[in-house]
């Protein structure tokens, strides 16, 4: 659903994600996913990340 | 007074309880919720020669007394982990540093192991040898003596710290692979990696890890684990560190009545962020409740 938004719009955004967690809290690389500005945790660097950085 | 120090290869532990590699970061993330420094020791997570972003996700699967993990051992590699991870570990935590070790060549083994014995703040080198061998179409260092006897005599050479080998338990015979570490130099040996397992996500109908199949882990396998650090205690005279489904101090006892000097906690740091400060906690109370003033007394005791 996100990246169906993210297409239909040409405005930048904020795009709220989830994902299957272990710690919660960054200590496990359970939640992990490439962006343009590097490797984040959805839990500890996330869960929105800025329409600019995300990696489909 | 009871003691509950313990020393693995020339190194104290004020106590016998370690986080387990992959499941407490690098130390210092579980020090913004309780002071690191009540461990014996830290485990810090699994490092290879280059960056590793590891597997898609999901990566996490739940279970009833366990989980099911595919990391694939995402790391910044073993340089950043040596520049970086460690000494903002030591910033906040004194205590000894066991630094977990992966490869996919004998060669990364080598070159990483040499790497981390020059750094003064490692006190133990843990070598994961649970990972596919490239080298020899993907079956782990750890599933054959010889591979792991090799791995264990090619890191001895350049090294000076103690070398313990992490052993999986996907294997028809985990005495001859432990044996054979032995043999090849060992100092220690650690037991138990993760088992395997599978989940399915009844609504999607398909696996809920993205590899499918993925390392299963915690409370459901302890006893497997004690099994397994029973077996290994009466074939070799190295310590043992025990690993597997370890959430209690009651457990922690067990394992070292099965063998082992000192004892890991993985998948319960997932479950409850403080299990090692609890389980540190409740040592004391239960070493009195059965009357044990030593924890050194009991290690092997269920053999004699
Ligand atoms: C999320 C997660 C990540 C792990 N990462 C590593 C690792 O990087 N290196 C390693 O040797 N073991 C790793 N393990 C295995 C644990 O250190 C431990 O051996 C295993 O989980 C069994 O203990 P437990 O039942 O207490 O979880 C990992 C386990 C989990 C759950
Ligand atoms: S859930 Fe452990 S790092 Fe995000």
């Amino acid at each position: 659903m996100l990246k169906a938004v993210y297409n239909a719009t040409t405005t930048s955004g904020s795009y709220s994600f989830e994902e299957r967690m272990g710690c919660g809290f960054g200590a496990c690389m359970g939640c992990s996913c490439k962006t343009k500005y590097g490797n984040k945790r959805i839990c500890k660097d996330g869960p929105v990340l800025v329409k600019e950085e995300i990696i489909w | 007074m009871v003691n509950t120090k313990v020393s693995l290869s020339g190194v104290t532990l004020t106590n016998p309880v370690i986080p387990a590699s992959g499941t407490f970061g690098f130390g210092y993330e579980f020090n913004e919720i309780y002071d690191i420094n009540v461990l014996g020791a830290i485990s810090i997570k699994g490092t290879t020669k280059e960056p590793r972003f590891g597997n898609p996700t999901p990566r996490i699967a739940e279970c009833s007394s366990g989980l099911i993990n595919s990391i694939g051992l995402q790391n910044p590699g073993i340089d950043k982990v040596i520049s970086e991870e460690i000494p903002k570990l030591r910033e906040v935590y004194y205590k000894p540093i066991i630094s977990n070790i992966s490869g996919f060549s004998i060669d990364e083994y080598v070159e990483c192991c040499q790497k981390i014995d020059a750094v003064k703040d490692v006190d133990i080198i843990e070598v994961n040898i649970s990972c596919p061998n490239v080298h020899n179409g993907g079956m782990s260092f750890g599933t054959s003596p010889e591979n792991a006897r090799a791995v264990t005599e090619a890191v001895k050479k350049v090294t000076t710290k103690p070398i313990y080998i992490k052993l999986t338990p996907n294997v028809t015979d985990i005495v001859s692979i432990a044996k054979a570490c032995e043999d090849g130099g060992a100092d220690g040996i650690s037991l138990i990696n993760t088992s395997q397992g599978l989940r399915i996500d009844l609504k999607k109908r398909r696996p809920i890890i993205a590899n499918k199949i993925g390392g299963f882990s915690g409370r459901a396998i302890f006893p497997i684990a004690l099994k397994m650090v029973y077996q290994v205690y009466e074939a070799v005279k190295i310590p043992i560190m025990g690993i597997g489904g370890v959430a209690t101090a009651e457990d922690v006892i067990e394992m070292m009545m099965a063998g082992a000097t000192a004892v890991q906690v993985g998948a319960e740091n997932l479950v409850n962020p403080y299990a090692c400060r609890d389980i540190v906690n409740n040592l004391e109370r239960v070493m009195q409740k059965y009357n044990i003033k030593d924890l050194n007394e009991i290690i092997g005791e269920a053999h004699k």
